[in-house]
């Protein structure tokens, strides 16, 4: 395998930031860097407080720290999987794929099958074991094995399945032999798949809670009650360096949003995730909110098999909703409308086809009576049982029947998912955390490959033929970012899905007390590594 | 006392056989897979079934529930579907927690319903009663969130002399545990005093009108002595069976508590295994909570022989 060949590969898509992109601006202009190493001047050294102790109330669990299982999968609490384990390859807050543990990467032939990543040198994991191919190949190897046994989580499962073969080339080289094309490997490796566990860790056989949590991120874990907190420490032999992070990190678990909130305003947290409606009450009390948007979304899925098989009754729904009216009154302003599967800004939203789908009921209602349903029709709705999902249903089942269409809502929580995956219902309403693949966010949500979400398959073909060439391009080729687009004007034109508004996360902390997170562009959550506690914050 | 004590136990058996049958069933009833769960929303069907299978919820419902209830009588309370940890351990480490929850609120309870009751059935009808009897509509009208983000507004954020939220073991710190032990203790406490305080003044009531008492009185007995030791015993069974009804509700309570004021304990498991269908949790949280209401009505039944010795002859 020619060197030269896996680097003019890596030229091409390791570093990110090509001008294939559709937005160059985004793109990773530090990407040789950690991603958040060596950005602050000297001088500003005692800007941080590093004996600070970071305490953050998240409202969703960490039932164990093996970043390989089933529960530590789409779920929202990143937070600590993110800190502890730093993975193979990074995203930057753009989305973009940049160096993580392995500085390049590529594919070594045309087929797109042979896979090589270069490690960094000089990585210890928290026990000290060096980073290295064989730490590697034991962490791939491993996901294969829990994957074959049906205990690994989704996104680890279609990774590893993915892998015919995973070999050391040398000491800091790992080959990947994929058993058929699929150019989104590096971001594969971007999320679960590419978090690596110390060589011992994996040697003593353990996983799930019972999992010696040791990786090679910015924080140790020194103690972890699954379910309830995750404990961690700094660790100060990080390979992008240590300096300014706080002392202690702890993420807590805490299902009441009141509670949440209420532990920041008398000092028990340091910081919360907090619900849209609690902005105004946090800032009322004196407490800054910090807002970062996410690359997922609130919408509606729907299932082809029956009347939304139509694609005049689809665009009729697309055009029945007032999304603005929606994030006004029922998200309390903390959103903004996007009528495709991105939010407005992400490299990949499609300008050409913003604001086709815009709220007009007169159109809904003729397109509905060209599709035959002058009178109306009814549609089955799978609504989960939580007070956000109600608000958003009230508000938008009444612009559906104003323009004829009646929802039928059956109420169910997160473990009747599957039905309607199971093609039980016309439509069932989410919201969507994102993957930090583009190609693949499309892929499960409007392909017949996505097995949950597109419960009649694709809704045009074009979806399915477009998305399968894609997998075959190279990352950074020009076509593989015009097929995006592609898709996602035609999943807007032909409403293969109902989109609403974009989703965003909002952190309350004391004024002056927090710097960070960082974004990271998948599965709902923040990269807390780069979280900084000013020395100013008293 | 002996047999009597004995008979009764053994007839604990069967209703706890009869307590796992409906439990195990009624959790079948429920929509929901629990395989789909454990494996994720993006979970293929093939994992799916992998995960049934090594779950073993593909065997027949008669098989699993026989080697479940199988596996309670060797102290087994199987594996998390969520954690894959032993529930009997996760059941042990967070119990501390509800007990001392439960213990506190209920001494609680009786701190504030023993002289309450006794100072309005002293003079029925006057101001002190009536300000007892309109504080203990309070205490049982107000829900327990209402009552705990009120506290916690008041005394955490507000006066900033009371933690939270959060829980310090016992034998971590002793004095650390009941600063954290206040505010959810007085929470799922308030609806426990009241209901005792009106039964207990309802009680004593009866009793300060009988004859006897008013001998007490002429032998020239103070307040204390005749309310204390005359009155009080002989109001004391009805009380005991409301205060031996109250298991349920603060077990209830819990499960609300547990969630304002962010308490690893039992309610929260339960919960958790409720949104995760994680049936072995909910089956060993429902079995514990079960024995423990049937346990306490037995010791509510033996007291019965500790307070009214006419009740030991009968028996």
């Amino acid at each position: 395998m020619s060197l030269a060949l896996v680097l003019a590969l890596v030229a091409g898509c390791g570093g990110g930031g090509s001008e294939d992109e559709p937005d160059g601006e985004s793109a990773v202009a530090e990407g040789e860097d950690a991603p958040d190493a060596g950005e602050e001047p000297d001088a500003a050294e005692a800007e941080w407080d590093e004996s600070a102790e970071l305490v953050f109330y998240d409202s969703a669990p960490n039932h164990s720290m093996d970043p390989h299982d089933t529960v530590n999968d789409n779920n929202n609490a990143q937070a600590a999987p993110i800190a502890v384990y730093d993975r193979l390859i990074d995203l930057d807050g753009g989305g973009q794929i940049v160096p993580g543990l392995a500085e390049e990467w590529g594919f070594t032939d045309d087929e797109l099958t042979e896979f090589e990543l270069v490690l960094r040198g000089g990585v210890t994991f928290h026990d000290g074991e060096p980073l290295d191919a064989a730490a590697v190949v034991a962490n791939l190897e491993r996901m294969i094995e829990l994957s074959e046994a049906g205990e690994a989580g989704a996104n680890v499962d279609a990774a590893a399945r993915r892998w015919a073969s995973v070999e050391a080339v040398d000491d800091m080289r790992v080959r990947i032999t994929l058993a058929e094309p699929h150019s989104s490997l590096p971001y594969d490796l971007s999320v679960q798949p590419g978090m690596m566990i110390s060589p011992a860790a994996i040697a003593a056989e353990r996983e799930g809670a019972e999992l010696e949590p040791i990786g090679a991120g910015p924080y140790k874990v020194v103690g972890l009650t699954p379910g309830s907190v995750v404990e961690m420490e700094r660790f100060d032999d990080y390979w992008g360096g240590a300096e300014g992070r706080p002392a202690t990190f702890e993420v807590h678990y805490v299902p009441e949003a009141d509670t949440r909130l209420n532990a920041v305003r008398s000092g028990a947290a340091d910081v919360a995730l907090i619900e849209a409606r609690q902005a105004d009450e946090a800032e009322a009390g004196g407490l800054e909110v910090e807002r970062k948007d996410l690359v997922g979304i609130w919408f509606t899925m729907i299932n082809s098999d029956g009347p939304l098989g139509d694609p005049a009754v689809r665009q009729a729904m697309m055009h029945a909703i007032d999304r603005q009216a929606i994030v006004d009154n029922v998200m309390f302003g903390e959103a903004d409308v996007t009528e495709q599967l991105f939010p407005p800004g992400y490299p990949y939203y499609n300008e050409d086809v913003a604001g086709s789908r815009d709220y007009d009921p007169e159109l809904a209602r003729e397109l509905l009576a060209e599709a035959g349903y002058e009178d109306g029709l009814t549609l089955t709705h799978l609504l989960l049982n939580t007070p956000e999902y109600h608000r958003l249903s009230e508000a938008f089942s009444e612009m559906y029947a104003a323009v004829g269409i009646t929802l039928d809502h059956t109420v169910g929580d997160v473990s009747q998912f599957a039905s309607f995956g199971a093609g039980e219902f016309d439509l069932l309403t989410s919201r969507w955390g994102g993957r930090p693949d583009p190609l693949n966010n499309l892929g499960v949500t409007v392909t017949s490959g996505g097995r949950a979400y597109v419960p009649g398959g694709a809704v045009d073909p074009r979806l399915d033929e477009l998305h399968e060439e894609a997998l075959g391009l190279q990352f950074g080729d020009s076509r593989h970012t015009e097929i995006i687009l592609e898709m996602g004007a035609i999943a807007t034109e032909q409403a293969a899905l109902l989109p609403i508004a974009t989703r965003r996360n909002l952190y309350a902390y004391q004024p002056g007390c927090l710097d960070g997170p960082g974004d990271y562009p998948a599965q709902g959550s923040d990269d807390w590594r780069q979280a900084r506690v000013p020395s100013s914050c008293s | 006392m002996l047999k009597f004590t004995l008979k009764r136990v053994v007839g604990l058996v069967p209703i706890m056989l009869m307590v796992t049958l409906i439990m195990f069933l009624l959790l079948q009833l429920t929509p929901g897979d629990p395989a789909r769960v454990a494996a994720g929303a993006d979970a293929s069907e093939e994992m799916v079934q992998l995960f049934r299978e090594r779950m073993g919820l593909d065997q027949p419902l008669l098989q699993q529930y026989g080697s479940w209830v199988a596996g309670l009588v060797r102290g087994d309370f199987g594996t998390s579907l969520q954690y894959g940890t032993p529930v009997s351990e996760m059941i042990l480490r967070r119990a501390p927690v509800t007990i001392s929850l439960t213990l506190t609120a209920t001494i609680l309870g009786l701190l504030v319903a023993v002289p309450a009751a006794m100072a309005a059935a002293y003079k029925p009808d006057r101001i002190v009663d009536r300000s007892t009897v309109f504080a203990t509509t309070f205490g049982i009208s107000l829900p327990d969130f209402f009552i705990g983000l009120l506290l916690v507004l008041v005394f955490a954020i507000e006066f900033d002399v009371l933690p939270a939220l959060g829980y310090v073991p016992f034998t971590e710190s002793p004095l650390r545990w009941s600063i954290h032990m206040i505010l959810p203790a007085v929470t799922l406490g308030a609806a426990v005093a009241a209901e005792l305080t009106r039964h207990m003044r309802a009680s004593l009531r009866d009793i300060v009108g009988m004859e006897y008492m008013n001998t007490a009185r002429v032998k020239g007995l103070g307040t204390v002595r005749v309310m204390g030791k005359h009155a009080l015993r002989n109001a004391a069974v009805p009380v005991v069976t409301v205060l031996g009804l109250q298991i349920r509700r603060l077990l209830g309570g819990t499960v609300i508590v547990e969630r304002i004021f962010s308490l690893d304990g039992l309610g929260s498991l339960i919960v958790q295994g409720v949104f995760a269908r994680d049936f072995p949790v909910i089956l060993g949280v429902g079995i514990v909570s079960a024995l423990t209401v049937v346990v306490v009505n037995l010791a509510v039944d033996l007291s019965y022989g500790f307070l009214d010795p006419r009740v030991r002859v009968g028996a």
